[in-house]
């Protein structure tokens, strides 16, 4: 409870900080000589806002307690009567406002602090569309949504996570569009969210997620308004963690992945075309040091008698099994990579170049790997770059295949195969089977897959996904 | 559920086994990659001569361009025999899934080659597309290692030339898998031949001390088989007929003489000394078509032919449709007169039927066939034949008026 004492409030408050040293307690008498307290968290408000617009009104103004409204200039005030709500407000950098001889807080919304501004994406960049990405700031996330969906059927809902971190996290969702079993369902999930910290939207997707135990995600990460706006126009549901420039959707389908927002911005012959390309670069990036060192150990007749011929000259003289040859290519090629990724981006580029000259052309000469085996891995290595999304999966695979093609052959890659499929078969996110539109086969889905339909063909909204029969048109 | 998913996987890896071939891996660098091989027999036993590749490690610093071959020879009681006993002198395992030539020596052939082949299909490495031929008058190794083209071994040398039967017709490819088709239904199967000539080596820079003469192989003409012996052979002029019997003419030309009343003998025409007129086959359908009569068997062969004006070197007027109809015409005789020659060849020569008349006969008597299968060997000789052919000529090439009449004034009047 609020005390009528602002003494008692300051106390209290100072207490519960523990005296924090951001902390400021600001007491003022007003024009009426009533004692006024004003308490916030330094760096997290609009200072000059707060001096110009209440303590000055208060001051020059105010004689009774009860005009304080009428007396101030602030859009967003909020009565309170808890002492523990407005603890809440000021953590969340609010100013709250105590008076002398009332039992009632005022939250005065005054925040400002420093943010990113918004910039292109780096992650998703495009030549055509939209380049804008999203920041870390919530508020400034909601309102690029807001800018896309000029619609009020475009529902916010605040939820707040982690019992020391006290993260504000937001679903986005238009009303009429969305499925509403998958809505309850998510919020059923979150309710059951039991969070610590929450740092990031990944921690939200860990909490709610469909298959923890699998390498895909069932969560479609974006740091893009307008990708974002595309997928809670089919029906998804976004959802917004403070603190973290991505957002995320679900449900997710796995060929979500292998789609870019670029397609829809380009001419729907050519996306087709790079569709294609793109779900070459998957199985490529995935099977083929596989299927290569399968064929060279176990099928040598399916070779093309001049190839072989080659082959064999260059493996001639390699001192390991191409099993072996196989994973330590890869295993140097991780390092690279992982190298490469965290360092500063100068000497980034200066760990790619000695690694590639190492691998690529070294280890060629001093007989350690013969030229195929760099050709063939290099080739999976920038598959894996068309679709840096799926990467996670990928890395895990190829390595699978590669042990399951060097110990048994094609056998043993179409057992994999066979393996992952069911794997990725028994999936669904949020009751939506994962490989949809390919297993359950949707007509309307396959406009939207492999080749990219012309807007007008596209009529209906994923099916399962959004809500039942939903057309996009009248 | 689960047991029912566990058993469904169970199934699809099961089926997946079928998919593969071979179990236990092998590392390219243990195997030896044999491109080409000879049989021959000598002394009851069989010899093996094998072409395996050297494999070169740097391909672009080595001496020659060509990849450098070697030449193994094993003896074994039969060919399986023989191919492991090559493990006791060379040190790889000789893989015989790329090759793609056998050749017979004429002494197997002639005794018989049946008894050997079975090999190619009871093991799994062999290709059954693989090339049989023989070598005509030699041993097989004789013509090996031979390599007077542009390919990287000997053997690829031999498998392209019998690839390019298709462009004259005067020879033949046959693979495993049609010899046997045709050993199963008791015909007589014709295989390609090799023969080892002798080429004047034109070379302006000639070594000193090089003998001015190469070998090369010819592959013209085919080795006729009966049963699975070698019993002749038919020159590259009556493959020509053979090949139209069978349906099988290719892309080849037919080189024919028009009469000499369709030349034309105008001033305006300059060199028409030359005789032959050549039509390139673009499409051909045969048609072979028997009727037994008063107990004789009439054989009719419908040929059907479309080609193009290749070359004339007769000066013939092709705006003239009276002179196109005499080429077409011409052509067909000569393609009458190839097929008669080969017929004769086989009927009174060979005495075999090498064209599936007895298939035909077989289809469409099916009781008399009982009775004479037989005794076939006896009665194709005695059948008489009718041959109609028709060439139709789609396009004079390029042209369609020779390029010896002399244009200009005299060509205006």
């Amino acid at each position: 409870m609020i005390s009528k004492y602002i003494m008692k409030n300051r106390v209290k408050l100072e207490e519960k900080f523990n005296n924090s040293d951001d902390l400021v307690l600001y007491e003022f008498d007003t024009l009426g000589d009533t004692e006024a307290l004003v308490v916030y968290i330094n760096g997290l408000i609009d200072k000059k806002a707060l001096n110009e617009f209440v303590i000055k009104p208060l001051i020059n103004n105010l004689i009774s307690v009860y005009d304080i409204k009428s007396s101030i200039y602030i859009s967003e005030i909020q009565e309170i009567y808890n002492i523990n709500e407005s603890i809440k407000a000021i953590v969340d950098g609010h100013v709250v406002l105590f008076m002398e001889g009332i039992e009632t807080g005022y939250i005065l919304n005054l925040c400002r602090y420093d943010k990113r501004a918004i910039t292109e994406s780096g992650v998703e960049q495009v030549i055509r569309g939209p380049k804008e990405s999203f920041v870390e700031d919530i508020y400034v996330n909601k309102s690029l949504i807001r800018r896309k969906i000029r619609n009020n059927n475009l529902i916010f809902e605040q939820f707040v996570f982690g019992e020391q971190t006290n993260t504000q996290v937001c679903i986005v969702y238009i009303n009429g569009i969305v499925n509403q079993d998958i809505l309850a369902e998510l919020k059923a999930r979150f309710k059951k969210i039991k969070a610590d910290a929450i740092l990031d939207v990944s921690y939200i997707e860990e909490y709610i997620e469909d298959a923890p135990n699998s390498l895909v995600r069932t969560a479609y990460y974006t740091e893009k308004p307008d990708v974002l706006a595309g997928k809670i126009l089919e029906g998804r549901i976004g959802i917004i963690c403070d603190g973290s420039p991505n957002v995320i959707t679900v449900p997710k389908i796995f060929i979500e992945d292998l789609m870019d927002s670029e397609d829809y911005y380009s001419k729907p012959k050519f996306a087709s075309f790079l569709r294609i390309i793109r779900y070459l670069s998957f199985f490529i990036s995935i099977f083929l040091v596989g299927i290569y060192i399968a064929i060279t150990n176990f099928h040598q007749e399916m070779i093309p008698t001049q190839l072989l011929i080659t082959l064999a000259g260059q493996r001639e003289g390699v001192p390991f099994p191409s099993l072996l040859e196989a994973l330590l290519m890869i295993l140097f090629y991780e390092i690279i990579k992982e190298a490469g990724l965290r360092l500063p981006k100068n000497i980034g580029q200066t760990v790619t170049l000695i690694g590639g000259l190492v691998i690529g052309q070294a280890a060629v000469e001093a007989g350690l790997v013969s030229a195929i085996m760099v050709i063939v891995v290099s080739a999976a290595g920038v598959s894996e770059f068309v679709i840096p999304q799926l990467r996670e999966m990928i890395v895990i695979y190829r390595i699978l295949f590669i042990i399951l093609g060097g110990l048994f052959g094609l056998f043993g890659i179409f057992s994999g195969l066979i393996i992952s499929s069911f794997h990725l078969l028994s999936i669904k996110s949020f009751g939506v089977p994962y490989l949809f539109p390919i297993a359950p086969y949707d007509k309307e889905g396959f406009k939207d897959f492999l080749r990219r339909a012309p807007l007008k063909k596209m009529n209906y909204r994923p099916k399962y996904i959004a809500d039942k029969d939903s057309r996009k048109r009248k | 559920m689960l047991i029912k998913k566990m058993f469904s996987i169970m199934i699809l890896l099961i089926l997946s086994i079928v998919l593969t071939s071979c179990a236990g891996s092998r590392e390219i660098s243990e195997l030896a990659i044999v491109t080409a091989t000879g049989i021959d027999l000598v002394d009851g036993k069989v010899l093996l001569t094998n072409e395996v590749i050297k494999p070169n490690a740097n391909p672009t610093k080595g001496e020659n361009n060509g990849t450098s071959v070697l030449y193994l020879q094993h003896e074994g009681d039969t060919l399986f025999d023989a191919i492991r006993n090559a493990t006791l002198t060379f040190d790889r395992k000789l893989l015989y899934s790329h090759n793609e030539i056998y050749i017979f020596g004429e002494e197997l052939a002639k005794r018989g080659i049946g008894d050997y082949i079975n090999f190619f299909l009871y093991d799994i490495e062999p290709r059954e597309s693989a090339f049989m031929v023989v070598a005509k008058d030699a041993k097989a190794y004789e013509v090996m290692g031979i390599n007077e083209g542009l390919s990287a071994t000997p053997g690829k040398y031999l498998e392209l030339l019998i690839e390019n039967h298709k462009y004259t017709s005067k020879t033949r490819s046959l693979n495993i898998n049609e010899y046997i088709k045709y050993y199963y239904q008791r015909k007589t199967p014709v295989l390609g031949v090799v023969n080892r000539e002798q080429k004047k080596f034109i070379n302006h820079i000639q070594a000193e001390g090089q003998s001015d003469h190469r070998d090369i192989l010819n592959v013209e003409g085919g080795a006729v088989f009966f049963e699975d012996s070698l019993i002749g052979y038919y020159s590259g002029e009556e493959m020509i007929g053979f090949n139209f019997l069978v349906d099988e003419i290719g892309e080849s030309l037919i080189v024919f003489e028009v009469s000499d009343e369709f030349t034309n003998n105008d001033e305006n025409y300059i060199a028409t000394k030359g005789k032959y007129t050549v039509l390139e086959i673009k499409d051909s359908k045969t048609k072979n078509d028997l009727i037994v009569e008063d107990g004789k068997i009439n054989l009719t062969v419908d040929v059907k032919l479309r080609g193009v004006i290749g070359e004339d070197s007769k000066g013939l007027d092709f705006r003239n449709l009276n002179i196109v109809k005499a080429t077409e015409e011409a052509c067909s005789n000569k393609v009458k007169e190839y097929i008669s020659q080969t017929m004769d060849k086989a009927q009174k020569d060979l005495k075999v039927d090498t064209f599936g008349v007895d298939t035909i006969f077989h289809s469409k008597y099916p009781e008399e066939w009982k009775e004479i299968s037989n005794d076939w060997e006896s009665i194709f000789p005695e059948i008489s034949y009718n041959i109609n052919v028709e060439t139709f000529i789609i396009r004079t090439g390029l042209l369609d008026m020779p390029t010896n009449v002399e244009k200009g004034e005299s060509n205006a009047k």
